[in-house]
């Protein structure tokens, strides 16, 4: 049984066709001059077959023809044929090229994009943004050498930046570098005083302090001096360190007004959705999402199909608008808000240090209540203070001053 | 001798020179392939013999049974159990 050969090299597919008759040697010599491929030629005592391209046949059978040979086609195969089959069917080759169209066309513009590392994402958009690349944006347009340069210069602490627009997508990856390590100093310094105080306790780990238990300071005054005698007519520098706690008296003032306008979120919802897969983001409204003077909320939940969870979410932004209202308080009320006042000003602003006391007096005024609220504070009042190379002056404690004038 | 002579000339140069491949796969009982580069022209054509004209020289293929095809301009390919392979000259 003779072998079915494959036919190779012709990507169209094939035409098998058979002869008889004339001269045969010609005709493939001819065709071996024209440069057309023909394959699998096998010849018998009546009849000569081959395989040609469908584009080729028609050269083939004239060149046949010229030298008398009589050939028909035989089995057809290939992607040609399969093609030619549907050319009558409309539908399928105005999808197909609708398809085509509609790929071409959606990878000209950004659909998505994917921000990776550790760095502000509002940041890195707004840049984008102010660098043609958004969502929508024609992908000739991106500027994204620039987009990678002001990214460099603007994310603090950014080691590399790369911006890159595949297909519809754009990729930003930003690199952060290693932090240099705070490198302890070893010049020499004093300690001196950050504020006006009454020292309380010093713990002194390096250095003379010159200062004493019970002892007000202004701010600015040395506490621990970093000249220290080594008890041979030399001094030495050294890097003072200590813990020097001071205690302080500062006044306060807060006011609750028995009538104000305030600000409270509760105008007009606007609500946008979103169906979310993956990082992508698809919005399902018209538009630009936003409304001016409101609370941003937002909610994700996974949308279930028929009781299953899918892969897809849907997030829903909400813009709460600001209202004003006029509200009136009670007494009481204007104290509980007084205290809320007083408890969040010591939570910001006197976290660092101990509140010993606090005094309080309540002035009642016709539109409102004031506190007046004396705290005692307490607290590290030790700041460094480099040495100036040419202030060579020796720490002098008040009792070796009085000796050595005596 | 002009530059178109000489162009001419150089073209029959390359014309003169004929390569003739012949590849066996697992040895000659499996089937050989011949590959003859610069064929004029096919002077027989049949089941069992070939014969083919390169440049001064026939190339006489016999085997059972032959295949042929064609490559490009000039350049042919037989395959099949090859039983001789002859080179006879001719006179052009």
């Amino acid at each position: 049984m003779k072998k079915k050969q494959r036919i190779k090299g012709l990507r169209l597919g094939y035409v098998k066709f058979s002869g008889i008759g004339g001269y045969r040697e010609k005709m493939i010599t001819e065709l071996l001059e024209d440069g057309i491929p023909v394959r699998n030629i096998e010849v018998t005592e009546e009849e000569i077959s081959g395989a040609v391209s469908p584009l080729d046949y028609y050269r083939v059978s004239e060149t046949a023809r010229r030298h008398g040979v009589r050939i028909r086609a035989g089995e057809r195969r290939g992607i040609y044929f399969t093609l030619s089959k549907y050319r009558t069917r409309v539908g399928l080759c105005v999808g197909a090229l609708l398809f085509v169209l509609f790929i071409s066309l959606w990878q000209t513009t950004v659909r998505s994009i994917t921000i990776e590392g550790d760095v502000p994402r509002s940041q890195i958009m707004k840049i984008l943004d102010e660098c043609s690349i958004r969502i929508g944006a024609s992908t000739d347009t991106l500027e994204i050498s620039k987009a990678e340069h002001r990214i460099l210069a603007e994310v603090s602490g950014c080691a590399w930046a790369d911006v890159s627009c595949e297909g519809f997508r754009v990729n930003v990856r930003v690199e952060k570098g290693v932090e240099k390590p705070e490198m302890e100093d070893d010049k020499p310094r004093n300690i001196i005083a950050s504020r006006s105080a009454m020292i309380v306790r010093q713990i002194p780990r390096m250095g003379a302090s010159v200062v004493e238990n019970g002892s007000g300071v202004n701010a600015g005054d040395l506490l621990v001096s970093g000249t220290v005698p080594d008890g041979r007519d030399n001094i030495l520098f050294v890097r003072a360190d200590a813990e020097i706690i001071g205690e302080w008296n500062e006044t306060r003032e807060f006011f609750v007004p028995y009538n104000e306008t305030i600000s409270i979120p509760n105008g007009e919802r606007k609500v946008f959705k979103y169906l979310v897969y993956g990082n992508d983001e698809y919005p399902l409204f018209v538009g630009k999402a936003g409304a001016e003077n409101s609370l941003y909320t937002e909610e994700t939940r996974i949308v279930k199909l028929f009781g299953q969870k899918t892969a897809f979410k849907l997030k829903s932004g909400i813009y709460t608008a600001y209202t004003s209202q006029n509200i009136t308080r009670s007494p009481d009320d204007a104290l509980s808000e007084l205290k809320k006042q007083k408890q969040t000003f010591e939570e910001n602003f006197y976290s660092e240090f101990d509140i010993v006391n606090v005094e309080e007096r309540f002035y009642p005024q016709p539109d409102g209540i004031r506190l007046v609220a004396e705290y005692t504070l307490q607290g590290d009042i030790a700041t460094p203070s480099p040495i100036e190379m040419g202030d060579m002056s020796m720490p002098v404690p008040p009792d070796t001053s009085e000796t050595s004038d005596n | 001798m002009g530059v178109r002579e000489k162009l001419i000339a150089l073209e029959e140069l390359t014309a003169r020179k004929s390569t003739v491949t012949v590849s066996t796969d697992g040895g000659l009982r499996n089937g050989a392939e011949i590959c003859v580069e610069n064929c004029r022209c096919i002077k027989e054509l049949d089941d069992n013999f070939i014969v083919l004209s390169v440049y001064g020289m026939d190339i006489r293929v016999s085997g059972t049974p032959l295949c042929l095809e064609n490559f490009g301009v000039g350049s042919v390919k037989i395959t099949g159990l090859i039983h001789s392979l002859t080179f006879e000259e001719n006179d052009r």
